[in-house]
């Protein structure tokens, strides 16, 4: 039987009237079909901007397997470990922001691309990384300790990629800072968290829909080429832009950044199998939820907003329910040693006060 | 005039006892709280019976704790771990981390100097550095101590140990600032070329001073006395 208009028939989520999200926000879901599920048992690879940082905890916070390939020491409490910025992704990368900073972050792990810049100063006796400037509080102590960790966190880069079931990337920004002599992408501008700011070696990019993409594709690629198996995960941050260097308002530059990493993230979950957008961008901005989600800064997602982007995230990407009672950590050998250790440590001094009298 | 001198400490006041034994000094009480069981923070009784002990002092030197550098570096941690400038060999840990880490673990020693200190008003405060990492396998498999279980372990090679110590030495000059006290640094002549105790110095055990280190300190504290507070 024909049908009078080709809109009949199809489901409710494509109309807008019949979203229950509009009388009950906390029913918004934007989600449609997913590509692919994801076990507790699945080793997850996050990286991108400061919301993947959400999904990460998020992940760990409901049972599953957020991959850290770059953990702290175990001699460290988790708030040390947190100032320090491990476990906050799967390496200690800190924030990637753009496609551009993905891709040459996945070519410099493998040696693919070496920049010339090697560290930036910071204060008088201080150095840091200029691809990662805030990744520790101070920076490092020399370029020499740089030097060690950043072989370190290379290796770590490298297992997570080769060895991860699933990776996710959530989209940040299309405006970076690019060096003149190399085309390195550095996430701040040189001058805010170390270095010198220098016209004549840095200049100010704004990336397109097209090189967003490109370097998007070349990244998941690369991904792939040695991870053939990997399921690959698109999200968009819904956090605005905290400055643009665009002259112009910064909401508006934050609504043509977001698009252009919107249109750029469809496009790679289109064309490459095994590869999908999840709409956490949609759940924190759209009409629905009427900015509820947005703190008094009208910038940083609140708690509630991070809940319904897993809540949903969970119920189109797992099978498995999330576990939300705490779990105790099980005692590590390490953990043992070095309590063992310290009684021993203790027993002698004993033996020697009881030993000199 | 010879300065009356308390020397309050744990297990490393033993160094200073030793050295009293072969060299007694006027006018010097070494006080180990450990040995004898003093808990001067909670204890009023115990803070009043050590100014009975010691009367009026113009100098209060403090050698409280000292072997956390020990705790992790002694023996090989089964995750074994460097630090710059310590050759690689584990997982690299930041300086600052393992600063903070430090610093962090001596926290609660503050408290315990702040009080000592506020039982002699008017002395001179000297906070003195725990002695660099002492022994090596052969000693430590000789004087094992406690650790004759661990030592299958392997002694830590000296250059991660002497790294880790020389940053807790810089939680103990933090504390001297806290104090308002002069912070006095294990004597240069104690150490061997890599930065450890030199041989001469090691007591019959795997982490303290003998005699010998104890009178260098003596040394170092009267040089510092000779300078102006």
């Amino acid at each position: 039987m024909m049908r009078s208009n080709p809109y009949v028939g199809l489901p409710d989520r494509q109309f807008w009237k019949n979203d229950p999200g509009i009388p009950d926000p906390s029913a918004f879901d934007p989600v449609s079909e997913v590509p692919f599920r994801i076990a507790r048992t699945d080793k997850v690879v996050t990286a991108g901007s400061c919301f993947a940082q959400h999904l990460a905890r998020g992940l760990v916070d409901s049972g599953f397997h957020h991959f850290v390939t770059e953990a702290a020491h175990p001699m460290f409490s988790q708030a040390l470990a947190a100032q320090f910025n491990y476990g906050a992704f799967s390496a200690r990368y800190g924030n990637v922001y753009t496609t551009r900073q993905f891709l040459q972050l996945l070519q410099r792990a493998y040696g693919d691309f070496v920049p010339c810049e090697t560290h930036w100063t910071k204060g008088a006796s201080r150095v840091v990384d200029p691809f990662r400037p805030q990744i520790q509080p101070q920076g490092f102590v020399s370029a020499d300790e740089l030097a060690a960790d950043r072989i370190q966190h290379f290796a770590a880069i490298r297992r997570a990629v080769e060895q991860c079931d699933v990776m996710v990337f959530t989209l940040g920004l299309t405006e970076a800072w690019e060096d003149t002599r190399d085309g390195a992408i550095y996430p701040l501008a040189p001058g805010v968290a170390g270095g010198v700011y220098d016209p004549a070696l840095v200049r100010f990019r704004n990336f397109d829909v097209a090189e967003t993409h490109a370097d998007l594709i070349a990244a998941l690629t690369f991904v792939r080429r040695v991870n053939p198996d990997v399921r690959l995960l698109l999200t968009v941050s819904p956090v605005p832009l905290n400055a643009t260097y665009e002259d112009r308002h910064v909401f508006v530059a934050t609504t043509l950044s977001k698009a252009v990493l919107r249109v750029a993230a469809d496009m790679a979950a289109k064309s490459l199998p095994m590869c999908a957008y999840f709409p956490s961008y949609e759940i924190i901005t759209s009409p629905q939820v009427r900015g509820r989600y947005f703190a008094a800064d009208c910038r940083a997602v609140l708690p509630e907003g991070v809940a319904h982007v897993m809540r949903t995230f969970f119920g189109h990407f797992t099978d498995e329910a999330p576990i939300t009672e705490a779990r105790p950590a099980a005692p590590s050998p390490q953990a043992d040693h070095r309590a063992k250790m310290e009684h021993l440590i203790e027993v002698l001094c004993d033996e020697e006060a009881i030993s000199n009298r | 005039m010879t300065p009356r001198l308390v020397a309050i400490g744990a297990s490393h006041v033993g160094a200073l006892d030793r050295a009293l034994s072969v060299r007694p000094r006027a006018g010097t009480t070494v006080i180990n709280l450990r040995r004898e069981k003093l808990d001067l923070l909670r204890d009023p009784a115990a803070r009043a019976s050590v100014i009975d002990r010691t009367g009026p002092v113009d100098v209060v030197c403090l050698a409280l704790a000292g072997n956390f550098h020990n705790v992790l570096t002694l023996l090989n941690d089964p995750q074994p771990f460097f630090i710059h400038p310590a050759a690689p060999r584990g997982q690299f840990i930041p300086q600052d981390m393992m600063l903070a880490h430090l610093a962090a673990r001596h926290d609660f020693l503050l408290k315990l100097a702040r009080c000592i200190v506020g039982m002699f008003p008017g002395a001179r405060r000297l906070v003195l550095d725990p002695p660099p990492p002492a022994g090596d396998a052969a000693h430590i498999q000789r004087f094992p101590g406690p650790f004759a279980d661990q030592i299958a372990l392997g002694v830590s090679p000296d250059d991660i140990r002497v790294a880790v110590h020389s940053l807790q030495s810089q939680v103990y000059a933090a504390h001297a600032v806290a104090l308002q006290a002069r912070f006095l640094p294990s004597p240069a002549a104690a150490r061997d070329a890599t930065g450890k105790l030199a041989a001469g110095f090691w007591n019959s055990d795997p982490t303290h001073g003998n005699a010998a280190y104890g009178q260098l300190v003596f040394d170092a504290i009267d040089a510092c006395l000779k300078e102006p507070a």
